[in-house]
């Protein structure tokens, strides 16, 4: 088991080394430099060719990749262009925030979607089925996007049920910890429930076409022949196999996730990774780029690992063939 | 007979739009980046009829109602009353001007008519949708295969490949790419297409990795089929069926996905119309101009909900196993 780890992750750092050179190497290539700095008309030409000299900019391409390799393995990702800090900083800082809302919104997700993908298949065929099947293919078209428009309008702006954006009231600060506890729930329930009310079509589906399918196999029926109370079959013999799909989506979710939170961050001005990254990209800021595909793609890369270790540990069939 | 509803309820609205998609410039009442009059056409409720003048240097005005008297026009707007003489009105006619302005599902803050845009982003979406599918199922068909039937050095590269481009968020890595460079729609296809192909490459080779070991595939080698004969007669037919689903469903997600970039202001830049950028347009008068992103947000789930149903109609139609 150690030894399968310890490959996957030797794999995966090799992986992310690749990832990053090709993206070093795109960033610089392409046209355009970091907009903060050479777009502002107030600078003049010898303050740019300075600054230019400052981020080592000047420098050919091959010399500056080996000097940013050179700072990453001495655990320095450089400076932010625009926000002027460490970069790493800039994003460990917002990485809980974003963190948070994924958590969140990936227990709507599946807390919503199990709910009626289950009701859904334990009530086959009628039309409580049906109607949630269309539930889930409408949600499962709904751009996220609008739903957060449309959640915004109405239930902040009209009925200011909450927050309009942001993670905090302002003066939030000044608090006692309850309180300001609650008002970040309450500034994280909107796009939570966006965000998992966006993505919960395919729950639905997963979790009702599993559960009809354990429930026709042979074991069920001798449960049933046994004379198990149904609520027992149902709970205990049925629902763990049918869930061992949606563990095995888990790790793939991730990727698909960060980027369901990018457009929710940005619509809610939630202070997170993805509206780091967003603005970062608009603004050419190379070394934010750069340590932010390091961090999602370590995340990516321990999520789909983390995935598999579950599936292991929950499904022996898999453990044994490993 | 089951299995044909799912197509029978998603076909009819997927060929509507595609009609209204390829008939674009021909059904658009009007030039979907016209912007006559920004300040009287200003988010006009749908069902708005609206009087056209025109000035001389192309300047239009749209009004209420126009009316000719004996000393010019004179042009009601919100019960405002303006006067002008007759030579500086260029489209006079005998009970005022020539043309006039139905606006059927309302305009814009630029005054643009929304149906035309609506039409003409139709055309726009199902066009990136189904072009950088194509590209993306061509690529990672043929990624997919090398990988399958290459040899175990090129599987494993090529597998790699696929994984780094995985651990890159889809979004981040488009976003990049249309910042970087400049975006037409044919660029953005690419863009699309390049980057979309992944898992259509992990589904051809999972698919042709099974078929391989399937007895009749070994018996057409057997009997001495080349290599190219076995995949393109024996394997490829075989693997097109959930190919062809995956695509179909694959066209929908890249649909709503051109939408996001482009209400993020990526992807398809004003004033083209997409239905993406329309929301965008409408967000800042979501209630008060509910037409502007409302109507777009329609059509663009109408569209997604029947790729969805033609997709999944598909599957049970060419795929035995699920009936």
């Amino acid at each position: 088991m150690l030894r399968f780890i310890l490959r996957r992750l030797g794999a995966a750092t090799l992986l992310l080394f690749l990832v990053l050179t090709a993206t070093f190497f795109l960033i610089h290539i392409a046209p355009g430099e970091p907009v903060r700095l050479f777009d502002n008309p107030r600078i003049s030409n010898e303050q740019k060719l300075e600054l230019r000299e400052l981020y080592g900019l000047d420098k050919p391409l091959g010399q500056q990749y080996l000097r940013w390799l050179g700072s990453v393995l001495r655990g320095d990702w450089g400076a932010s262009i625009t926000f002027e800090r460490p970069a790493f900083d800039v994003l460990m800082e917002r990485m809980p925030n974003t963190v948070l809302l994924v958590l969140a919104a990936v227990l709507v997700e599946h807390a919503l979607g199990l709910a009626l993908g289950l009701a859904a298949a334990a009530r086959a065929g009628t039309t409580l089925d049906r109607w949630i099947r269309y539930l889930s293919l409408l949600l499962f078209s709904i751009p996220g996007f609008w739903l957060a428009l449309l959640a915004i309008e109405l239930l902040a702006v009209r009925w200011s049920w909450f927050p309009i954006n942001q993670m905090t009231s302002e003066g939030a600060q000044a608090l006692p910890p309850l309180q300001r506890l609650l008002d970040l729930l309450h500034h994280l329930a909107l796009p939570a429930l966006i965000l998992g009310i966006a993505r919960c079509g395919a729950v639905v589906r997963f979790a009702r076409n599993g559960l009809l399918e354990v429930l026709n196999q042979d074991y069920i029926r001798t449960a049933h022949a046994k004379g198990l109370h149904p609520a027992r079959v149902l709970w205990v013999h049925a629902l763990p196999n049918a869930l061992i799909p949606l563990v095995q989506r888990f790790g793939m979710a991730l990727p698909i996730m960060l980027s369901g939170t990018v457009v929710i961050e940005v619509i809610f001005s939630w202070p997170g990774l993805g509206n780091a990254v967003f603005q970062a990209i608009r603004q050419r800021d190379y070394p934010v780029i750069l340590a932010s595909t390091a961090l999602t793609g370590t995340m990516v890369v321990l999520g789909s690992l983390l995935a598999d270790l579950l599936h292991a540990w929950i499904d022996p069939r898999v453990r044994h063939e490993a | 007979m089951k299995r044909n509803r799912l197509l029978r309820a998603g076909g009819p609205i997927l060929a509507t739009f595609l009609t209204i998609g390829l008939a674009a410039p021909w059904l658009a009442p009007y030039d979907p980046t016209e912007q006559l009059d920004s300040v009287a056409g200003r988010h006009l409720p749908p069902l708005s009829v609206m009087a056209a003048v025109e000035f001389d240097h192309g300047v239009w005005k749209l009004a209420d109602r126009v009316e000719r008297t004996g000393d010019g026009l004179l042009v009601e707007r919100l019960g405002m009353e303006t006067r002008y003489p007759e030579n500086e009105v260029r489209n006079l006619d005998d009970g005022g001007v020539r043309d006039r302005r139905v606006f059927v599902l309302g305009t814009d803050k630029f005054s643009r008519d929304i149906l035309s845009r609506l039409i003409h982003g139709a055309r726009v979406s199902l066009m990136i949708g189904i072009f950088s599918v194509a590209l993306a199922t061509l690529i990672g068909i043929t990624v997919g295969a090398l990988a399958a039937l290459g040899g175990p050095i090129l599987d494993t590269v090529l597998m790699r490949v696929v994984d780094g481009l995985l651990t890159i968020p889809w979004i981040f890595l488009l976003i990049a790419l249309t910042a970087l460079f400049s975006t037409d729609t044919w660029m953005l296809i690419l863009l699309l297409g390049m980057t979309a192909w992944p898992y259509i490459s992990r589904l051809t080779r999972a698919e042709l990795l099974t078929l391989r070991e399937r007895d009749f595939v070994h018996a057409a080698r057997g009997l001495g089929a080349s290599r190219t004969r076995v995949f393109f007669r024996h394997m490829l037919p075989n693997a097109l069926t959930p190919l062809t689903v995956a695509a179909t469903l694959r066209i929908g997600t890249l649909i709503l996905f051109e939408a996001s970039l482009s209400f993020l202001g990526f992807g398809v830049q004003p004033p083209q119309a997409s239905w993406g950028n329309m929301i965008l347009d409408g967000q800042s008068a979501l209630l008060d101009a509910w037409w502007v992103a409302t109507f777009p947000a329609i059509a663009l789930i109408l569209t997604v909900i029947s790729i969805n149903l033609v997709g999944d109609g598909l599957r049970d139609l060419l795929d035995p196993r699920t009936r």
